[in-house]
């Protein structure tokens, strides 16, 4: 029979959840205003974000973005298709925009809160603990930060979580026809996953880990199916690209580990996190001695492992860790859920040395447990504050706190140190941009429109917004090159002969031997500064 | 093959054996390679070094649920 609580500790349980709640639900409005204010910026706001909507409008006029790079335009693009397919219909009713892709990722990220929340219900039958752990999903600086992007990795986040909180039960269906189709669509949406961002291959690994676990036989003859559905896919798309597909997306892909960064991470993850990876951990190593180990264990296990490591590689930096960061909100919330509900522990030897001698606490325990499990909430809360600290109403709120802005554009960030320091990796945004920035952004799409010639840019917004085609994804040519797998000269060429109007730079992520050609044959006329970074403009050199 | 049983799962011995195994192997594959590499002991990197504490972890949570018998894993 379990223990009674006294009645205080209950309310002061409810205040505390009420606090949390209260929040969570603060860092829920920051998310919205912030995916707002991204939605309505017409130019890249994260490095790379233009070459996804190349990709997107490529789709949409029914060409693959697998290209060879040694001719012009110099384009390809290195990541799967899907995400680029889903936002492909958009094209021809919104054009060249940024809004609608920014708008998928961040609803993909309120699904997956959602998600999160309904696996936290389903095993703890605690509805306000179920909300709170959705929410401290969207409160995290990672999922903050890239969740409104046009990228595609919160989308890959969304199946991954739909297929782990699909499959997690699957196994206990006994209706044969129920379980089949369950199987089939959590593996469909691994495989989509898998086509969204080549990361998630660690859900797939940690359901195919869970399916073998728990009974062998339905692991490898489903396992086998899925495969042969996703290689199908793989091998189809690249006999339509003429081998593009492997070139680019799969060995241009695979980049060298920086040990530094992944430690980093690792430790700026778990400053972050660390409320909720404590009592993460604690249900993984419940279950793995007192109860069977879950889906959402193993998958948790996995994605910080591999994809915590991955994190560290060049292309790589805290968005990795979104997965794990999904997994730990899931398995928080369980723990949270049966720490209010008390705990049952099955006779075995470790039970005699490590729980019988505190029965007798057993009623102090869950009465702890009331206070403790809303502070922890409190405690992540306050972890991963961030918020603008110069706009209405946020002003007031930072000035009431002294919270002082440590980013661009008086954004303050708890990632990162008062004097604006981050850990290598971390992506330098999350900040509002502001009308000097888009002000500054069509200066420069201005002068890409004044230009007779092609223009190569760094960031495809102003060519894509002053109707000239997208030439080059430098940091792809730069994946080419470290790969031994670029030769570039006729693009090399291309820039000795001056046949580019302007070459606008930003962060220079281009192979060196392109970098060595710019500098011979052109010359930087003016800085631009848009979003914090300095766009630089180069006009050709006169010839001798 | 009982292995292939639709009633096989399993147990927290046999998985605690094949993590013990695991994390035995793992290490002494990380040795095998610096030796086939004529690497000395002194010139092992922080990577591996994370390697090795884990393959460690490994056997000792392996160990651990090697008692607990036939309980389902």
């Amino acid at each position: 029979m379990m223990p009674t609580t006294p009645i205080i500790y209950t309310r002061i349980h409810r205040v505390l959840m009420a606090l949390a709640l209260g929040l969570l639900g603060f860092y829920f409005v920051v998310y919205v205003v912030y995916a707002v204010n991204l939605m309505q910026f017409p130019f890249d706001y994260d490095q790379g974000e233009g070459f996804e909507l190349v990709d997107t409008i490529m789709f949409s006029q029914g060409e693959w973005p697998y290209r060879n790079t040694e001719a012009f335009p110099f384009y390809s693009s290195n990541y799967p298709p899907l995400f680029h397919i889903i936002a492909a219909p958009l094209v021809p009713v919104f054009g060249t925009n940024y809004a609608y892709g920014r708008f998928l990722g961040f609803f993909g990220t309120l699904v997956t809160a959602s998600l999160i929340g309904y696996a936290v219900y389903r095993e703890g039958r605690n509805r306000w603990l179920a909300i709170v752990s959705g929410l401290a999903f969207l409160a995290s600086n990672t999922v903050y930060h890239i969740g409104p992007l046009f990228r595609q990795h919160a989308t890959m986040v969304l199946f991954e979580v739909a297929a782990v909180v699909i499959l997690a039960h699957a196994n206990e269906i006994t209706d044969v026809r129920k379980r089949r189709w369950r199987l089939a669509l959590g593996l469909g949406l691994i495989i989509a996953g898998g086509y969204t961002k080549q990361l998630a291959i660690v859900t797939a690994l940690a359901a195919g880990l869970f399916l073998f676990i728990r009974q062998p036989r339905r692991a490898v003859v489903w396992g086998l199916m899925a495969a042969v559905a996703g290689a199908a896919i793989f091998v189809g798309i690249n006999i339509v690209t003429n081998g593009e597909w492997w070139r680019q997306a799969i060995l241009a892909n695979v980049n060298e580990l920086k040990i530094i960064q992944t430690i980093a991470l690792f430790k700026q993850w778990f400053g972050l996190h660390g409320f909720l990876i404590v009592p993460a951990v604690l249900l993984v190593i419940y279950e793995l001695y007192w109860d069977r180990l879950s889906l959402y264990a193993i998958w948790f296990v996995v994605a910080v492992g591999i994809n915590g490591a991955a994190s560290g590689t060049w292309g790589g930096g805290d968005s990795y860790f979104s997965t794990a960061i999904a997994a730990t909100c899931i398995l928080s919330g369980i723990f949270a859920a049966r720490s209010v509900a008390g705990w049952k522990f099955p006779t075995n030897y470790l039970t005699l040395w490590l729980v019988v001698p505190f029965q007798r606490y057993r009623a102090s325990l869950l009465a702890a447990s009331l206070v403790v499990v809303p502070l922890l909430y409190l405690g992540y809360g306050r972890a991963v504050l961030h918020m603008p600290t110069n706009m209405p109403v946020f002003e007031q709120i930072a000035g009431i706190f002294n919270i002082t802005p440590n980013a661009m554009n008086g954004f303050y960030d708890s990632a990162r140190t008062q004097d604006g320091q981050y850990a290598t990796g971390y992506a330098n945004i999350g900040h509002l941009t502001t009308q000097a920035d888009i002000d500054a952004g069509w200066r420069i799409v201005e002068l890409v429109r004044a230009s007779e010639k092609p223009v190569i840019s760094e960031d495809a917004a102003f060519t894509l917004l002053a109707d000239r085609p997208a030439i080059t994804n430098p940091t792809q040519l730069l994946n080419l090159e470290k790969k031994g797998l670029y030769d570039g000269s006729q693009l090399v060429q291309m820039i000795d002969d001056r046949a580019f109007g302007l070459i606008i730079l930003r962060a220079q992520f281009y192979p060196d031997v392109v970098l060595q050609a710019i500098s011979r044959a052109y010359t930087q006329t003016d800085t631009i500064t848009m979003n914090g970074f300095n766009y630089l403009i180069l006009e050709p050199k006169p010839t001798d | 093959m009982r292995f292939f049983r639709n009633d096989f799962t399993f147990t927290k011995r046999l998985l605690g054996w094949l993590m013990v195994l695991g994390g035995v192997g793992g290490f002494a594959s990380i040795m095998v390679l610096n030796i086939l590499r004529h690497k000395p002991i002194a010139e092992i990197g922080p990577a591996q070094q994370l390697v090795f504490a884990l393959c460690v972890v490994v056997v000792l949570i392996g160990a651990t649920l090697i008692p607990l018998g036939n309980s389902p894993a």
